[in-house]
């Protein structure tokens, strides 16, 4: 008893699939949003997802952070030295990794660490019919699950970044303090004086977004992995890769609204 | 006679015409039960006609095409979630592959749904933890994790925890499967008592002849999308019908 002929597509199989995912994710962040302000949240829940998200990428942020201070010194001490302003290396520098450097990495980690972790968890959970199990027994799995996780890397990534901010800075202090002699004291007020209030603000933005994406790519394609454990792996490369790609479009989307604020 | 007694009840579940259809394959075609209360039911039939599917229509988890579900009823798959969940609370069901929540041990996976609902206090939640696992005699493993459990200790670790809210229907999904005869045998015992003593309604789904036997007030059996016949043990397979029949040589092994 099959029934193939009946169906009939508004365009074609793929690109109507298309449509039907984007307005599925649409629903599901939607719901996200609806989740948080009208039910109760498992506080246990979400400390404990805000500690493992945040312990889990530590120890790369701290060595990929600091590695890149150090780095990035090193390669843009020569063309500041051909222009005699060596001086300006702690301006340029901080500001780099404040605006540009930290919060990327930190992203970048979080979404091969985080996202992809998320997923490989809700999705084996989906298959092992627990989210069935849960959903029985009238315990909402979307909140107790989505809404903790995404929540819980949207905090976090934040709090992550401003870290690999000060590891990065650490970094390049150590470079430039051997190599420039300068003192810690004058490094600080140089990084303060470079700094705007608005550099820091949009880096907390971009972070806040970016945590979020991490969180919400992850727990979707999690929640919704089907096909075996072979599925599970495929939602957890999914949402490696979505999130990455996502992290760079908002980057250069927030890059504009900077330009765009910056005009005024 | 006992059929005659059991349908003056009031039915506690009932499913009429159930459809259902995954990638344009029916598996379910027209579904038609009642489920009494205070009776075991037990649901026959070979493995990939829809039983699991069946038991998860029955909860909420998956919508049919067509027909409707009704548990106390209320048709469940019009309810909003809310008054769905209410329902669940009086349903609790072992699912096939027992479903434990693998980073919780033993003990969290059976107080987990207690101290989301808040039922009882501490002191009350951890008797009734012991309690329920003296009942499926495996108060030993109360601080292992999922993983280090055998098949046959996973599934009575799911049956308990689907009987610690105190659901007034359980749904079993092949609650013997992969059990040594011994065990086989305690959880026929236990599913009997849950009906003598508590008057809990049940319907399990399962492949093993002798469980059917030992707990069957009713049994079913679906062949091709649909109930074939329904009747006691000995009423089914009298029936000289070659599905029947062949169920019979493949499934009963004692
Ligand atoms: N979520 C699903 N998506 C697609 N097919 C499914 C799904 N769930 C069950 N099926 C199919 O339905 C059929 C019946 O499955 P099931 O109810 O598990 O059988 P059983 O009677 O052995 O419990 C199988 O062929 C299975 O592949
Ligand atoms: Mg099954």
């Amino acid at each position: 008893m099959t029934n193939n002929n009946n169906i009939s597509y508004l365009f074609s199989k793929k690109i109507d699939n298309f449509f039907i995912l984007i307005l599925d994710i649409y629903r599901f962040i939607i719901r996200f949003f609806k989740e948080i302000w009208t039910s109760k949240q498992d506080i246990k829940e979400l400390t404990q997802q805000c500690y493992e998200s945040g312990y889990k990428s530590l120890f790369l942020i701290s060595t990929i952070g600091f590695i890149t201070g150090i780095v990035f010194c090193n390669q843009t001490r020569p063309y500041l030295s051909n222009f005699g302003a060596l001086s300006w290396m702690p301006s340029i520098i901080s500001i780099s990794i404040v605006r540009a450097l930290a919060p990327i990495i930190t992203a970048l980690i979080a979404a091969g660490k985080i996202s992809s972790h998320i997923a490989s968890e809700l999705g084996s959970m989906r298959i092992t019919e627990q989210i069935d199990a849960m959903e029985v027994s009238a315990i909402k799995p979307f909140n107790f699950l989505v809404v903790t996780r995404t929540l819980a890397s949207t905090l976090m990534i934040p709090i992550l970044t401003v870290y690999a901010i000060v590891i990065s800075l650490f970094g390049a202090f150590i470079n430039i303090h051997y190599n420039e002699n300068i003192s810690l004291n004058l490094f600080i007020i140089e990084i303060f004086d470079s700094i705007s209030f608005f550099d820091i603000g949009f880096t907390m933005f971009k972070s806040i977004l970016f945590g979020f994406t991490i969180g919400i790519v992850g727990s979707y394609n999690g929640f919704y992995a089907k096909n075996g454990t072979q599925g599970v792996g495929r939602s957890s490369n999914i949402s490696f890769v979505v999130s990455m790609l996502l992290i760079f479009f908002e980057e250069l989307f927030v890059l504009q609204i900077t330009k765009l604020i910056n005009n005024f | 006679m006992l059929i005659k007694q059991l349908s003056l009840n009031k039915p506690v579940i009932q499913v009429r015409n159930i459809v259902k259809s995954f990638n344009n394959e029916y598996i379910l075609k027209n579904i038609t039960m009642s489920l009494y209360k205070g009776e075991n039911l037990v649901i026959l039939g070979n493995s990939g006609v829809g039983k699991s599917v069946l038991i998860k229509i029955i909860t909420g988890l998956i919508k049919p095409e067509k027909g409707i579900v009704e548990v106390f009823g209320k048709n469940i798959h019009a309810l909003p979630i809310h008054e769905l969940n209410k329902i669940r609370l009086k349903m609790g069901v072992a699912f096939q592959n027992s479903a434990l929540y693998d980073s919780m041990s033993v003990k969290e996976n059976l107080q987990f749904p207690l101290l989301k609902h808040n039922y009882g206090n501490k002191q009350n939640i951890h008797e009734k933890t012991i309690q329920i696992l003296k009942s499926v005699d495996l108060l030993n493993v109360i601080d292992k994790m999922p993983m280090e459990l055998s098949g046959g200790q996973r599934k009575r670790i799911s049956i308990a925890r689907a009987l610690m809210l105190d659901p007034e229907i359980m749904l079993y999904d092949e609650p013997t499967a992969g059990l040594d005869p011994k065990n086989s045998d305690n959880t026929n015992k236990l599913i009997n008592s849950l009906k003598n003593k508590y008057k809990k309604s049940s319907i399990i789904i399962t492949h093993d002849l002798t469980c059917a036997k030992t707990v069957g007030d009713r049994i079913t059996i679906i062949i091709d999308g649909s109930f074939f016949t329904t009747g006691t043990f000995n009423q089914v397979f009298k029936n000289k019908n070659d599905n029947i029949q062949s169920f019979y040589s493949y499934n009963f092994i004692n």
